[in-house]
């Protein structure tokens, strides 16, 4: 039970959903699926403000990009029948499905925990997010976590878009947990882009580390030009031991975590060319 | 804040506090309708009931979002009297010992069969994997779904 909630909010536009934050300030926020704020339990929440007539439950696609609306549960995305099913696998290893069928994507991405799944997958795929703060703004997710730190602006994140990508692109994700349910104690996302058998273009991020997303900038450019095989895969392996920069938490020490995300890479590498 | 939904096929209208979730404001209202509180984060599944026709674990959904849905809880599945496929096969196979997670074990599984009728075993323990249960180590669980899915195909 929240409490000191006083009353609900079911805006109609997306201004009044602006004005309703900005009136509120510190003491209302957006419910999107309520897993989080409940969760949480915050003392000075005293507006909750829905969504649900705003419209924002749809996955649209034009020749580019697949629209997500920020309403959609992450069930609704397992629909979403993009690289091989990979992507879909990636969603189905998120949480449970009862959990699954409740959180929201706009709510995952807004709360942006350094451990999410959902993050490092949509960096990984380079996705991006619309975002209503008076104005329209379409940032890359990496873009949006700074702008969620450093904007005074309140905002409502509207819609999340991913690219469509051709047969060409491989993607593979793998989440590294105590049990299967639990959030990761790190995650590696992959997405390679390969011309003939090269690679032509490749994001390698590490989410949980335990601090945000970031891209093993030395794996990705010591892959770039080369084919996949298991010598190749060996050294990025090691590379990503040697370079990855993560931290020591209460879950995990940093040389185990060093480790993993050699293993991880590997895994997530193996995957890709058993696909090819 | 009033609120009005469809709760096992009847409309109701209940006076609900803003900031309560459907797990409380069912409890307060029904004392039994849904078993017990666990986790409070959705993540034993004990208190799980279906929205529309999915499940949802009733603790981590806020009053608010529930406003004009149709809720099932395990009542409306089938009681003691008028059990219905699914909770028949649970006692047949012996599914069941504490009973504490069953409730919405029964339900992860009516939400189940409504969106999927014929679902693989990994199907099935994908669904259970929302639910923890201490006593039966789920085998016995997964054999009563399958059951209860050949009960349904044969009309029985």
């Amino acid at each position: 039970m929240l409490k000191n909630v006083k009353e609900c909010f079911y805006p109609e536009s997306l201004e009044e959903c602006l004005k309703l934050l900005s009136d509120f300030k510190e003491n209302g926020d957006i419910v999107g699926g309520g897993v989080d704020i409940v969760w949480r339990e915050r003392k000075e929440l005293e507006y909750l403000i829905y969504l649900d007539k705003l419209n924002l439950n749809y996955i649209k696609e034009d020749n580019n990009y697949i629209s997500i609306g920020a309403t959609n549960t992450l069930d609704e995305l397992e629909k979403i029948n993009i690289l091989n099913d990979s992507f879909r696998n990636a969603i189905k290893s998120v949480a449970t499905p009862i959990l699954r069928n409740v959180i929201t994507i706009g709510g995952t991405i807004v709360r942006g925990y350094s451990w999410s799944d959902i993050l490092t997958i949509f960096i990984t795929l380079e996705g991006k997010v619309k975002v209503f703060d008076g104005e329209e703004n379409i940032l890359s997710i990496d873009e949006f976590l700074q702008y969620k730190k450093n904007s005074k602006k309140k905002f409502v994140l509207t819609e999340i878009d991913l690219p469509k990508f051709d047969d060409s692109y491989h993607f593979s994700y793998i989440r590294f947990t105590r049990t299967g349910n639990d959030i990761p104690l790190i995650n590696e996302g992959v997405l390679v882009k390969l011309n003939g058998k090269k690679v032509e273009k490749v994001n390698i991020i590490l989410g949980g580390r335990p601090g945000f997303p970031v891209h093993l900038d030395e794996v990705e450019k010591f892959l770039l030009n080369k084919e996949l095989d298991e010598n190749v895969i060996n050294l990025s392996k090691e590379m990503a031991t040697k370079t990855s920069e993560v931290q020591d938490d209460m879950r995990l020490s940093m040389d185990y975590r060093k480790n993993l995300s050699g293993v991880l890479t590997k895994r997530n590498l193996i995957k890709i060319m058993e696909e090819i | 804040m009033i609120i009005n939904f469809i709760l096992n096929g009847e409309e109701v209208n209940y006076d609900a506090y803003p900031g309560e979730t459907l797990f409380e404001l069912l409890r307060r209202y029904h004392h039994y309708e849904v078993k017990g509180n666990n986790c409070k984060t959705g993540e034993c599944g004990a208190c799980t009931v279906l929205i529309d026709d999915k499940p949802i674990p009733s603790c981590t959904l806020l009053v608010g979002k529930v406003i004009g849905k149709r809720v099932t809880t395990i009542k409306g599945i089938g009681d003691i009297d008028n059990p219905d496929l699914i909770q028949k096969s649970f006692v047949e196979e012996g599914a069941i010992q504490c009973g504490y997670c069953i409730p919405g074990i029964i339900i992860s599984v009516e939400g189940l069969l409504r969106k999927n009728p014929n679902p693989t075993k990994d199907d099935i323990k994908e669904a259970l994997s929302s639910h923890i249960c201490r006593c039966t180590g789920y085998v016995q669980q997964i054999e009563a779904v399958e059951k209860a899915i050949q009960k349904i195909k044969e009309g029985k």
